[in-house]
């Protein structure tokens, strides 16, 4: 277990891939939209959805966190198993103080009437419903799942190179697709949204999380025949 | 002899070089021999070899181990070594001097001549 | 001597390249082994597969008689810097030794700053503007400095110059002297580390052509120098594996230690003996086993 903290210690070494950027850029946008707001001269709610980039930048840092420090960790005699493990938890550490960010930035943003100009960047009550701790864990599994993904398909690339990524990209389209399809021919795109709508935050958190346990599972087999 | 030489084992360099300074007086009968790996760090070599090289003077006698400090060279070695070495003066240097003397035409009687011109004045000849 | 390091059997084939033939071959513990051979016979393959970077097609790996790979316990011991090591994006010297620091138990910290000094090492620069001494530098450090029971240095020279090879060198020397451990030494610059090393192992090709101590490679090859026909007569039956020849006068290197019998019959010959270096004696034993497998595979059908 040690080893797998130490791991964690390593990440977050040089502080530019999980600490520094995420803060750029989360404070970068905020910073913008902010901005953009006071140039649109209406009275109305505002929506802007660049508050989530932050959250996307995660699929990059997943992504940098095998591309950069795997071939260390090799040098650092860590197993492929410690090795994932650490990672997953680096990411699930970064991804929790992302989530009390947004959390804290939206309850400002209700606070504030909308940083003064009715502007909604952080959408608590959607995430939330009302509640902080929902929205808070909301936020965790949509880092936590960008960060996995960029990690899994980081080392399916490292492992079978580009035609690898390529097929496993094309395999994810594809049973997308097939899902999309089969809802529409069988019209049950209400019954969808009902189901959506019926599992609230909560509920879609539970299959994000069941999503992310998948991916880690399956970069695991991969990681455990990649070379750095 | 600081570097070592090709083609040589090492080990028996280095117990020479042991020697050398036994005979020279540098290392006086009694006194602590340097160890295993002082002689690895100063000829730069593999401290086994160098283990190799004091174990054989160990078997010859020249140096012996006392419990805890080290190695020590053995009274009356520098004596045995002057014996032995003398013993194969003729065959080391004589034969291949002869040799070479025989392939240029030098008679035995010339080389004497020579060894004489030579060592005339007594404090020639000798290396620092 | 028991073996920290067992390989057995080993094979790694890339597609239609044979990487490693069928290697056998074992490390003792705490001695210092010279992997030698050129580039691409194998060296870095085998270092990688011993410390379970990379995998085998087929043969196994004994670490302490257990298999490293997914080992915590066995890799925890081992410590493997490769030549075209990578390191964290943006990362720094301090940051790599800081990482080193946490997972070498043995890790020695006043080494490490010593060896930064004495290396030079700007600390403060990010890894990727390193030179190549410097970066190999960082790798060599990180090797001493983790006293791992079992570490490998492959090509740890490259792009250092003459005064920061002797420091590591001597460093490595000095440290294995206080802290013996199993150390493979894998290089092309035979000569540097010839005294070095107590075991020699040559790989060529993927497959090992030598393993022996060091001190018996030393004086295993002679070169005989003289009149042809002198040589060829005292030559016939010996393992002559490699000629020269000028004018009348033949240069052969026969294997096998001279006796006392061969120097008289040598000297009555007027003949002359040079000393093979282990660098000529490995360039040549290298060189002979490819021609040996070129004539027994030329006539053999494919």
């Amino acid at each position: 277990m040690s080893r797998v903290l130490d791991v964690v210690r390593m990440h977050l070494l040089v502080r530019l891939t999980f600490v520094t950027l995420p803060l750029i850029i989360l404070g970068g946008a905020f910073l913008v939209t902010l901005g953009v707001f006071a140039l649109i001269p209406s009275d109305g709610v505002k929506i802007a959805g660049s508050g989530q980039a932050a959250l996307w930048y995660f699929l990059s840092v997943g992504a940098m966190a095998q591309t950069r420090t795997f071939p260390f960790s090799q040098a650092m005699s860590v197993t492929r198993r410690d090795f994932l493990l650490g990672t997953m938890l680096t990411g699930l550490l970064s991804s929790g103080v992302l989530a009390a960010l947004y959390v804290v930035l939206g309850l400002i943003e209700n606070a504030t009437g909308g940083w003064g100009v009715n502007g909604r960047i952080y959408f608590i009550d959607d995430f939330g419903g009302g509640n902080v701790a929902v929205a808070f864990l909301a936020y965790l599994v949509i880092a936590m799942l960008a960060f996995t993904i960029g990690l899994t398909f980081a080392t399916i690339y490292k492992r079978f190179k580009l035609l690898g990524l390529w097929a496993a990209i094309a395999g994810v389209l594809v049973v997308l697709l097939v899902t999309v399809i089969a809802i529409t021919r069988a019209d049950a795109w209400p019954t969808v949204a009902e189901l959506v709508s019926d599992a609230g935050p909560l509920g879609l958190s539970a299959i994000g999380a069941v999503v992310i346990a998948v991916l880690g599972f399956v970069d695991l087999r991969v990681l455990r025949r990649t070379q750095p | 002899m600081s570097m070592v030489e090709e083609g040589r084992a090492i080990f028996l360099q280095i117990a020479q070089a042991v020697e050398d300074a036994i005979l020279d007086g540098s290392l006086a009968e009694e006194s602590q021999a340097p160890s295993t790996n002082e002689l690895a760090a100063f000829h730069r070599i593999n401290p086994a070899t160098a283990g190799k090289g004091v174990n054989l003077l160990v078997e010859k006698g020249v140096l012996h181990k006392r419990r805890g400090i080290g190695m020590f060279v053995t009274a009356g070695a520098r004596e045995a070594l002057l014996a032995e070495r003398r013993t194969g003066f003729a065959e080391r240097f004589l034969d291949p001097l002869l040799a070479e003397a025989n392939a240029i035409g030098l008679s035995p009687a010339d080389v004497a001549d020579l060894i004489r011109g030579r060592t005339a004045p007594p404090d020639q000849g000798t290396t620092p | 001597m028991t073996a920290a390091i067992e390989v057995d059997h080993l094979t790694k084939r890339y597609r239609e390249t044979l990487a490693l033939d069928d290697v056998t071959v074992g490390f003792a513990e705490n001695t210092i082994t010279g992997l030698l051979g050129r580039n691409g016979a194998g060296k870095t393959t085998l270092m990688s597969i011993i410390t379970a970077q990379n995998f085998a097609t087929h043969g196994t790996v004994r670490v302490f008689g257990r298999e490293p790979y997914e080992n915590a316990d066995v890799l925890s011991r081992m410590c493997f810097v490769r030549e075209s090591q990578q390191y964290q994006d943006e990362s720094k010297p301090h940051h790599a030794f800081a990482a080193a620091r946490m997972f070498f138990a043995n890790w020695d910290q006043q080494l490490a700053e010593s060896l930064v000094e004495e290396f030079r090492l700007p600390m403060n620069r990010t890894i990727k503007k390193l030179s190549r001494g410097q970066l190999s530098a960082v790798g060599v450090i990180i090797g001493i400095a983790s006293r791992a029971e079992v570490t490998f240095f492959d090509e740890p020279y490259l792009g250092l110059d003459a005064v920061a090879r002797q420091v590591f060198y001597d460093r490595l020397l000095a440290d294995y002297a206080e802290h013996p451990r199993t150390i493979v030494l894998s290089s092309h610059l035979i000569d540097e580390i010839a005294h070095l090393v107590e075991n020699v192992v040559v790989i060529d090709d993927g497959r090992i052509i030598v393993d022996t101590d060091a001190e018996s490679l030393r004086g295993e090859a002679t070169t005989i120098v003289g009149q042809r026909s002198a040589v060829e007569t005292f030559t016939a039956g010996r393992r002559v594996i490699h000629t020269d020849a000028l004018g009348n006068t033949l240069a052969a290197t026969v294997l096998g230690a001279l006796t006392e019998a061969d120097r008289q019959a040598l000297a009555r010959a007027g003949l002359d003996t040079e000393a093979v270096s282990l660098q000529q004696l490995v360039v040549r034993m290298t060189q002979h086993a490819h021609q040996a497998q070129t004539t027994t595979t030329k006539g053999a059908p494919r």
